[in-house]
């Protein structure tokens, strides 16, 4: 039972990286005819991109990955979508049946996922939990499992996980030494939410004793479903962090990783970011981080990215024309088009751009600049 | 040193702390770490070339300048003091867009502008609500202008003080970060200012006056995201707030995001301090509840509960401190105190269903209850 959900990666030794998964748009004792009497008090309705989010990301982890030091080994992946959600096809195909998150699995799947973290504490760790979610404050968060509602067992939240308390379990003497946890959840209204604070009952792990290295927390809370998932059917925040991974939130070699890599400083700064440019105003969605946030190398990469480079002109129809000079570190000259604006692709770094003038035009211009992925947008000025 | 140039970096401010603690980061035309560090350090001797630098500034956000090194030349970057924006970069450097960015602030309440249109003078304009204070409780306040006041604390302290606001039909209460211990103004109060936003939101801010530039510089570390990039920084100052400066409220301001961090067990002595010294402030007691939690000792953890049901019984002073306080109640390693924590949960409740959390402050939407 336990191997429909485990995605196993041949061929790696210890230190590995495991992840676990979860994503849960289906919620049939809270919304639809199977609905109970407790699940519907609550005004929980399917949502339509958890599921597919959680698959995308389970779908970066075994296609795009990197980490020499700690290389995929598995993925444990729990995923509940509501009928026609496209779940990710490379995902689906390799998953031998499908494997609804209830709570019974979770419990059972947390588990084996925790041991085979705890078996090298050099592992690195991933965890990605998408669905309804209460109590998102900057400390905590419980996501909504697919059995939430369900009569007989004994406490309204039977069917839910505290995030941030098996977070904190994990945060423990010889578990995987870097962890890297995300909840992405769609945050109920007031009215709603006020039922569910004062309930305790969620799953929770053991607390276990003494710190790892790193786990930092990322909490992605959305006031309202049309906000939650509508870039392709997945979440904003899974839109976001997945640009990030791929790119958008790479540093630099630094004394702690000699690639270029995504950490949690690089996350922290770029993915609320990202989730703002995706709204683009039309909605709110806040990211936390708490947890055991220290410094983590998440993703590396194999190669320096390559990143846009454009440099506008002010005014755009000087004349005659100026001309351009692009430099890499003040020193490598990069050809560029004589025409403006100056559009390049080159190397992520420091550039320096000098602008030469001929009359009637008296002032030119030098400008260093900072050309970090995913690219810059400069201007020039000459008069 | 042949073939290298020199790096000096400086800020303007007059905060020992600040001047020495601010986290300065060096990158080469790669964009590879070549040097980590603080503002307050010697000089840096590099290669010629381009370089990046990076610093958090006085205001808790972060700011970054390409400069240009040269072979038996000084490049000085001065990091400005304020938040504003340099009317002309520096020679050599260049600020990034968006380093600095309106005034310090803690707090956000988040109203939206009215959409009406009003007719003055022959000319529509938009017509935004202008907040009002409906009530201050445990402080004294003095409007500084239309929609700004600042307050200044009662003593002795016995709770944290509030105000209620009304702009439009909201009504919000703020927890006020008010420092009792003081014996200046500038050292005790804390304004609130409704500021127009580029989203067309307006907001009611909770900031720290100049004498306080130490909470300045925390609440802008949250706010900007970089507080965990900054945890000497934040360690500095918080146990400067304690120990030199006497700003409790400052102190567990600190306390709160390094214990979000992770970082706040090497410091358990201040919190303990902080608990015992100012029992009217819960967010002290709500962190030495949290650290007692992980004690292996049972006499110590029942002290923590204790803290923690009697903390919890009065409002936090920061949305952090609730935040905290929730979880500590919810996940308590101890059956019997169940229906104890239980009732505090169901206590705390209104407060969480509207908190604003993304106020560093307290700030819960009352609009209901006021009515």
């Amino acid at each position: 039972m336990g191997d429909a959900m485990l995605i196993e990666v041949a061929g790696v030794d210890a230190p590995v990286t495991h992840a676990f998964v979860v994503g849960v748009s289906d919620y049939p004792f809270a919304d639809g005819p199977d609905a109970t009497v407790v699940g519907e008090q609550f005004g929980i309705t399917n949502l339509t991109g958890a599921a597919k989010s959680a698959s995308e990301f389970t779908a970066w982890l075994l296609g795009e990955y990197h980490n020499p030091d700690a290389p995929l080994a598995t993925v444990r992946v729990l995923l509940s979508p509501v009928d026609g959600e496209q779940i990710n096809g490379s995902v689906a195909a390799r998953l031998v049946q499908p494997a609804p998150a209830t709570r019974e699995a979770v419990e059972r799947e947390f588990a084996d996922f925790r041991d085979a973290c705890r078996s090298n504490p050099h592992n690195v760790a991933f965890v990605y939990f998408a669905g309804h979610g209460i109590q998102l404050n900057k400390r905590g968060a419980l996501v909504l499992l697919h059995d939430f509602g369900v009569t007989g067992k004994g406490n309204k939240l039977y069917g839910a996980i505290d995030v941030a308390g098996c977070h904190d379990a994990m945060d423990e003497n010889g578990n995987a030494h870097h962890q890297i946890w995300f909840s992405d959840a769609c945050r109920q209204l007031p009215d709603v939410a006020r039922r569910f604070e004062s309930l305790t009952g969620a799953y929770v792990a053991d607390e276990g004793v003494g710190q790892v290295d790193a786990s930092p927390l990322f909490l992605a809370s959305s006031p309202r479903e049309s906000a939650f998932a509508e870039v392709e059917g997945t979440t904003i925040f899974s839109e976001a962090l997945l640009e990030a991974l791929r790119g958008h939130a790479a540093v630099g070699p630094s004394p702690e990783c000699g690639d270029w890599h995504v950490c949690t400083t690089s996350l922290m700064r770029t993915l609320q970011g990202k989730v703002d440019a995706l709204l683009a105003g039309r909605e709110e969605q806040n990211i936390a981080i708490t947890g055991n946030v220290a410094e983590m190398v998440a993703h590396r990469f194999e190669h320096p990215p390559d990143v846009d480079i454009v440099v506008d002109l002010e005014p755009g129809d000087a004349v005659p024309i100026p001309v351009a000079e692009l430099l890499f570190n003040g020193e490598v000259d990069v050809p560029i088009d004589p025409s403006w604006p100056v559009c390049t692709r080159g190397a992520a770094g420091l550039y320096l751009l000098n602008v030469k003038v001929a009359p009637p035009l008296t002032k030119g211009a030098t400008k260093p600049f900072q050309a970090a992925p995913p690219g810059c947008r400069e201007r020039v000025e000459v008069s | 040193m042949a073939g290298r140039g020199q790096l000096n970096i400086s800020v303007d401010v007059d905060s020992p702390v600040l001047q020495d603690s601010l986290p300065l980061v060096v990158r080469d035309a790669h964009l590879a770490v070549v040097h980590e560090g603080t503002v307050g350090g010697t000089d840096i001797y590099l290669p010629e070339g381009l370089y990046s630098v990076e610093v958090t500034a006085p205001d808790g956000a972060l700011s970054s300048s390409v400069v240009r090194v040269r072979t038996h030349e000084t490049v000085r970057v001065r990091v400005p003091g304020n938040t504003q924006l340099p009317t002309a970069p520096p020679i050599g450097v260049t600020w990034a867009g968006g380093a600095f960015r309106g005034p310090p602030d803690v707090g956000d309440l988040f109203i939206r502008r009215s959409r009406g249109l009003g007719v003055r003078g022959g000319s529509p304009v938009n017509v935004t609500p202008v907040a009002t204070l409906v009530e201050a409780r445990d402080c004294s306040v003095l409007e500084l202008s239309a929609g700004g006041w600042e307050f200044l604390p009662e003593k002795p302290a016995t709770t944290v003080a509030t105000a209620v606001f009304a702009l439009g039909r909201k009504r919000v209460e703020m927890s006020l970060a008010v420092n009792p211990e003081a014996n200046r103004a500038d050292l005790a109060a804390c304004r609130v200012d409704q500021v127009p936003d580029r989203d067309g939101v307006d907001r009611l801010r909770m900031s720290f006056p100049p004498g306080r530039s130490l909470c300045t510089t925390l609440a802008g570390l949250l706010r900007n995201n970089a507080a965990s990039s900054a945890v000497n920084l934040l360690a500095d100052a918080t146990e400067a707030l304690m120990s030199k400066y006497d700003d409790p409220t400052g102190a567990a301001l600190g306390a709160l995001t390094l214990h979000g961090l992770g970082r706040l067990n090497p410091r358990a002595t201040w919190v303990a301090n902080l608990a015992r010294d100012f029992p009217w402030l819960p967010d002290g007691r709500i962190l030495d509840a949290a650290l007692s939690m992980k004690s292996y000792k049972s006499l110590e953890r029942q002290a923590g509960l204790q803290s923690l049901l009697s903390a919890t019984t009065r409002r936090p002073l920061y949305t952090d401190g609730l935040s905290l306080a929730m979880e500590l109640l919810r996940r308590w390693p101890d059956e019997d105190s169940a229906p104890a924590r239980q009732e505090r949960l169901d206590g705390l409740a209104d407060y969480v269903a509207y908190a604003d959390w993304d106020s560093v402050n307290l700030s819960v939407d009352v609009t209901d209850r006021e009515r």
